[in-house]
């Protein structure tokens, strides 16, 4: 097969179903860095999408190889993070200098006689009551919030095609544990399932049904149905099996089975070690699904776990792009390419997001290396 | 297992650790024994995660019910422990208000006995020296999230050597760190996992024998 024969969407499809494919798909999450590279400030990209668009295709103009649009921005354009970010922040431009890094901060703004409010009054009023907490928003500013990112994405999306290159997400969500974490803080969310985890099994299941539902919805919008899944707290590393299962990967099965069941295909996002719990995903229909990994798996080990079941992106370590060297890029990458893409199901790809502060020389490296 | 205050500890039973606390302090039990008992349970979660049988939210759980039980616990200052004579000094360093693996390790080497002050987030390198010097901090663990934070704790480091604090203080970076961030900021030791900051500290008490037993 010669290189560039499959479009970026087939080479995509191809890589998740473990078929062959002309070169290995490139997908670096790529925005913090984005503005940095096109030399406008982090506040004129994260408040302006026509700059961020504009920033993103002079990146794919100067390394044509990015073939895969893996962005998260419209789950942090700045005008509405002072209304559904999902924590409190800060954000350059506003409490912070123009070219700071967006920040967040996180405290126990929901107190557990609140996760009730679940119960009586579901999931949207829950939440709408956590961003009036934190941010002050009004309903009225919410609902505007929510429909401006539906909005933000389709655009990004039809821009992503406009630059040849094909979009991952055609929507992203948190899942349920990962959300009422942030609300309640980690710590108190401990305490929670492990005093009251009747309770926690209750709301983080109606939770799970409302993220479902308003998925399935936001994907007919966009039209592009691959969704991201984004947690990182709940794993091996932090919570025993035990718990994992119990309010965890009870409510993960179910969201990917559904998304599957539509036609939609489960891009799953796992910060933190996950190496104890990569064999859940064995019990989920096979080629089906991406996972994306940080710098905290071993990609290495997951590959081993998910043989010719899952496919996976990843993983060069944000700390790689930002103090190491690009010799050092390039060696990571050609290890990835060699081991991970025999067989197929690999997306070369950064560990979480390529950071504002990476080394442009480890930037081009990384490009090069799929070149 | 009895139902002791050491057994409701390791079971993380925070209702019931508090109120066997209050029932012993009620009957006249002596607040440094307690406290030992209550150490001997936190030491046993301890050993469990070390064997693998406990996890670190296990760990914050155990750290969380140590905060509230010490609530009810009085004593006079000069009876303080010995195992608390380490000093240890943390702060997110400048440009990064990330603070929550910050502070589940600060609740970690508390419920260890380790006296611990936190200087809070985005503290820039001339307030983390002045304080090293003032308190002759013993252990600085510098954390950071995000990508500028590592110019921070460099900055911060290199202001020790300036300041001439640098032999006299171990420096411990946690976060989104590697070796190489390691390497790049000057730092002795970089961590990922709150435990391992924790038997760090310990470890470098221990051969300065600071403490008696943790």
């Amino acid at each position: 097969m010669s290189i560039n024969s499959l479009s970026p969407e087939e080479r995509l499809n191809a890589a998740i179903q473990f078929e062959k494919v002309d070169r290995i798909p490139c997908a670096p999450l790529i925005d913090n860095y984005a503005a940095r590279f096109a030399n406008i400030t982090h506040s004129e990209f994260f408040f302006n999408s026509k700059n961020a668009f504009n920033a993103l295709a002079s990146i794919k103009e100067r390394y044509p190889v990015w073939d895969i649009r893996r962005s998260s921005y419209s789950a942090f354009y700045g005008k509405y993070q002072k209304i559904i970010g999902h924590l409190k922040n800060k954000l350059p431009g506003i409490e912070l200098p123009d070219n700071n890094e967006c920040q967040y901060s996180e405290s126990e703004v929901m107190k557990r006689e609140n996760l009730s409010i679940i119960k009586k009054s579901g999931y949207e009023e829950f939440i709408n009551e956590y961003y009036h907490r934190i941010h002050g928003s009004l309903k009225i500013e919410i609902k505007n919030a929510l429909s401006e990112q539906i909005e933000i994405l389709k655009n990004e999306i039809k821009e992503a095609n406009r630059c040849g290159q094909t979009p991952l997400y055609g929507y992203l969500i948190a899942t349920a544990e990962e959300i009422i974490c942030y609300t309640r803080s980690f710590p108190e969310f401990i305490r929670d399932i492990y005093q009251v985890p009747g309770l926690m099994h209750e709301i983080l299941s109606i939770v799970t049904d409302s993220l479902i539902e308003i998925t399935l919805q936001a994907v007919k919008q966009t039209g592009v149905n691959r969704v991201l899944i984004g947690f990182s707290r709940m794993n091996g590393q932090f919570f025993s099996p035990y718990y994992f299962e119990k309010f965890c990967w009870i409510n993960l099965k179910r969201i990917i089975l559904s998304f599957i069941d539509q036609g939609i295909t489960p891009v799953i996002h796992i910060d933190g070690d996950w190496t104890l719990n990569l064999p859940y995903f064995r019990q989920l229909p096979e080629k089906k699904m991406i996972i994306e990994l940080d710098g905290n798996t071993d990609i290495f080990k997951a590959k081993k776990i998910l043989k010719n079941h899952t496919c996976l992106l990843g993983n060069v370590p944000s700390t790689l792009f930002t103090v190491g060297t690009p010799e050092q890029v390039k060696e990571y990458c050609r290890k990835l390419l060699t081991k991970l893409s025999r067989g197929g199901g690999f997306i070369l790809g950064s560990g979480c997001a390529l950071p504002y502060m990476a080394r442009h020389e480890n930037v081009e490296a990384f490009f090069e290396s799929i070149s | 297992m009895k139902n002791t205050l050491f057994s409701a500890v390791v079971n993380l039973d925070e209702r019931n650790v508090i109120r066997l606390t209050k029932d012993k302090l009620k009957y006249g039990q002596d607040p440094i024994s307690l406290l030992d008992e209550i150490c001997l349970g936190v030491e046993e979660i301890g050993k469990r995660y070390a064997k693998g049988k406990y996890f670190i939210a296990d760990l914050i759980m155990s750290g969380l019910i140590f905060k509230e039980v010490t609530k009810y616990i009085c004593f006079p200052k000069e009876n303080i422990p010995a195992l608390n004579k380490i000093k240890v000094l943390f702060a997110t360093v400048e440009a990064d208000i990330h603070d929550v693996g910050k502070n589940v390790t600060i609740d970690l080497f508390k419920a260890k006995g380790i006296n611990v002050t936190d200087l809070g987030v985005d503290v820039s390198p001339c307030n983390i020296a002045e304080e090293v010097e003032k308190q002759n901090i013993e252990v600085l663990c510098l954390s950071g999230l995000i990508s500028s934070s590592y110019n921070s704790m460099r900055k911060t480091i290199k202001l020790l050597e300036e300041k001439q604090l640098r032999d006299k203080v171990k420096v411990i970076i946690g976060g989104n760190v590697d070796e190489n961030v390691k390497i790049f900021t000057g730092a002795d030791y970089w961590v990922k996992e709150c435990t391992h900051g924790l038997k760090i500290c310990i470890e470098l008490a221990q051969k300065k024998s600071l403490v008696k037993c943790i």
